[in-house]
């Protein structure tokens, strides 16, 4: 396969081909997964440290965690298509 | 002696094929939609153009910052910094990136601080978004038509509307970093891979050091470059943050720590999740269709095919929009999440197209299976332009009294009043807003008075302005007060207002003209001590009033 421009050969069907590291669907759906549960658990975790005004969980903490787990789901929703290029 | 295949346009038995004359009035149904959707979009393109020649026209601040922005631009072409301390007369600093007012300095030098110098600038920042927006989906899909609807879907948004003809950098931040965008999408080709590449760069550090909003633009271009080559992204992201820290860095210094200050201290606002929420509302209810074909489109890419920029963009730039939820953010927060789903619903619905039509031609379907993806392809053909004409109704801003737009306001029924409006000139979708009506030759006229005022009181010492465009008008050599960065750093407890209160109290100040008094509250208060009110103008729908020393 030819290189192009950026001195590497062009093709994105492979996982690893010609020594260049492919990012793949699997790969996305577990950095999505920790990514998600980061959020959800750094937001949890606010309220353990005492920050916040809000006694129970905060109106921007409750949109925190919605979105830390839809990451999650989403990622691991990716996680079974495998090798397929991201 | 060839034989013909089955599956041949001969050997479809009649009942597997549509009727001839059905399909021929479904087309022409279809081309009826769609030139209709194309009228409304146009018409919406119209009433942008007759908006943006009446700001040209209109020599004072339409929009509170647009006088600041402008004013930056003398600073830079006399030599000068424009991060300044806030504490020293004349209390002025901008609170933005530089990149805005250096391309407008030359400008105005040529053609003087005139606002509309500045607007047209925005302006045709905006027809160059439009132009790329058209070749991004064009390119990705080769359908014109789409293409064009997609295009003109951008400049029918409320927003772009609203801010695209205004002297503000919002604009010319999308362009450049649609732009980069644009360019990086292209960092694999065989060709120009390398160019593509650095020139997209170019234009995302262009864009940062518009408006610092733009890291929508830059995390989606490295993260889908991170996507495609790993490795080399990281070398480039190194490079692109050492790059953009070295600018920051000298900034800093030949600043004496006025840009970190006035650009990123005083722009760290609490945050409101109420204002949020209700923004992201108004954003859905206004955007609906394309917002949920962008968001088909992102989808599709992330689990059937390989990952878009532009999907990536969008998603990015829609999450960008929680930083609405602060004092003097608002609904331009959302203007690279509109413009991006825009892009994503053409490529999507294009792709789409293309691939209907190509499965209704494929020949090795069964008669019944042409049969259906014939239908499915014209209806297809009906569903774009109708969500198009939705989008258009949604979106719909017209002002009720020019001759041009007063016909159709007519005929879509709108009512002449209606107590939610800034000013029943005008009708937008989107409720209430000081944006988008048309100022009047009594709003200019308004505007000269104060001028007058100005040029009146100038014995007595320099104008106080909560807008810039009175005292560049007079002549003033300098503009007092940059008055949401003073209320900023005064609510964070940044400020010290010792200097601006005594000079108050020393009645330093000939004319002090106000219009939403955002100000410290002990100036404020120095002023109502030491000012009374001489007079009221109404210019634009706000009440200006005017104070003048108190006799001692």
């Amino acid at each position: 396969m030819p290189p192009n421009k950026l001195g590497t050969p062009l093709g994105d069907s492979a996982h690893n081909r010609g020594g260049i590291l492919v990012i793949t669907k699997r790969m996305v759906g577990i950095a999505l997964t920790l990514l998600g549960l980061a959020i959800a658990g750094a937001t949890l975790a606010v309220d353990l440290v005492g920050a916040g005004k809000w006694g129970g969980l905060g109106p921007a903490q409750q949109v925190a965690i919605v979105v830390g787990a839809a990451l999650s789901l989403i990622g691991l929703s990716l996680i079974p298509l495998g090798d397929r290029p991201a | 002696m060839s034989v013909p295949h089955k599956d041949s346009i001969l050997s479809k038995p009649t009942h597997s094929r549509i009727n001839p004359a059905l399909e021929l009035l479904t087309g022409r149904v279809n081309q009826g939609l769609l030139l209709l959707a194309l009228a409304a979009l146009l018409f919406l393109f119209l009433v942008y153009l007759i908006y943006g020649v009446a700001l040209f026209r209109f020599p004072f601040d339409y929009d509170q910052g647009e006088g600041f922005e402008l004013w930056d631009a003398v600073l830079f072409g006399r030599g000068q910094w424009i991060y300044l301390d806030n504490e020293t007369f004349p209390f002025y600093s901008s609170n933005y990136a530089p990149l805005f007012p250096l391309l407008l300095a030359p400008l105005v030098k040529l053609f003087g601080p005139k606002l509309w110098v500045g607007r047209v600038f925005s302006f045709a920042t905006t027809l160059v978004i439009g132009g790329p927006s058209f070749w991004i989906v064009y390119r990705e899909t080769r359908d014109r038509v789409i293409a064009a609807l997609s295009g003109l879907a951008f400049f029918a948004t409320n927003i772009v509307y609203q801010i695209g003809p205004l002297c503000r950098l919002h604009m010319a931040m999308v362009m450049f970093g649609l732009l980069g965008i644009a360019c990086v999408a292209r960092l694999e080709d065989e060709k120009h891979g390398r160019r593509n590449l650095w020139l997209g760069l170019l234009f995302l550090l262009a864009a940062g050091y518009t408006k610092q909003l733009a890291f929508d633009a830059v995390a989606a271009a490295f993260l889908f470059f991170f996507l495609r080559r790993p490795k080399q992204a990281l070398i480039y992201g190194a490079g692109f943050v050492a790059l953009v820290g070295g600018i920051f860095v000298l900034l800093n210094l030949a600043t004496d720590g006025q840009w970190w200050f006035n650009a990123i201290t005083a722009n760290a606002n609490p945050f409101m999740p109420g204002q949020t929420q209700a923004l992201y509302k108004q954003w859905f209810r206004l955007y609906t269709v394309i917002l949920l074909l962008a968001a088909a489109y992102a989808l599709w890419t992330l689990y059937l095919d390989r990952i878009s920029i532009y999907g990536l963009y969008f998603v990015i730039a829609t999450a960008k929009g929680a930083l609405s939820g602060k004092w003097g953010a608002g609904p331009g927060y959302f203007i690279t999440s509109i413009i991006t789903a825009c892009l994503c619903a053409g490529i999507g619905l294009g792709l789409l197209r293309r691939w209907v039509a190509g499965r209704a031609a494929h020949p090795s379907l069964s008669p019944l299976g042409q049969k259906r993806w014939r239908w499915a392809n014209l209806a297809l053909g009906a569903a774009v332009p109708l969500l198009f004409l939705y989008q258009a109704r949604l979106n719909l801003h017209l002002p009720l009294d020019h001759p041009l737009t007063r016909p159709v306001a007519r005929l879509l029924n709108i009512p002449a009043e209606s107590p939610h409006r800034f000013r029943q000139d005008y009708y937008d979708s989107m409720g209430y807003t000081q944006l988008g009506h048309l100022p009047t030759a009594a709003d200019a006229a308004a505007g000269w008075q104060i001028v007058d005022w100005v040029r009146a009181s100038r014995a007595d010492g320099p104008t106080w302005s909560e807008e810039a465009m009175f005292t560049i008008w007079a002549g003033q050599d300098t503009v007092v007060t940059n008055p949401t960065q003073l209320y900023n750093l005064w609510n964070m407890g940044k400020l010290d207002v010792t200097e601006m209160v005594h000079m108050i109290y020393e009645q330093s100040f000939g004319l002090i003209i106000f219009r939403a008094q955002f100000y410290p509250p002990p100036v404020l208060d120095a002023i109502g001590q030491n000012y009374d009110v001489v007079d009221h103008v109404e210019m634009n729908g706000f009440t200006y009033a005017l104070l003048r020393p108190k006799p001692r």
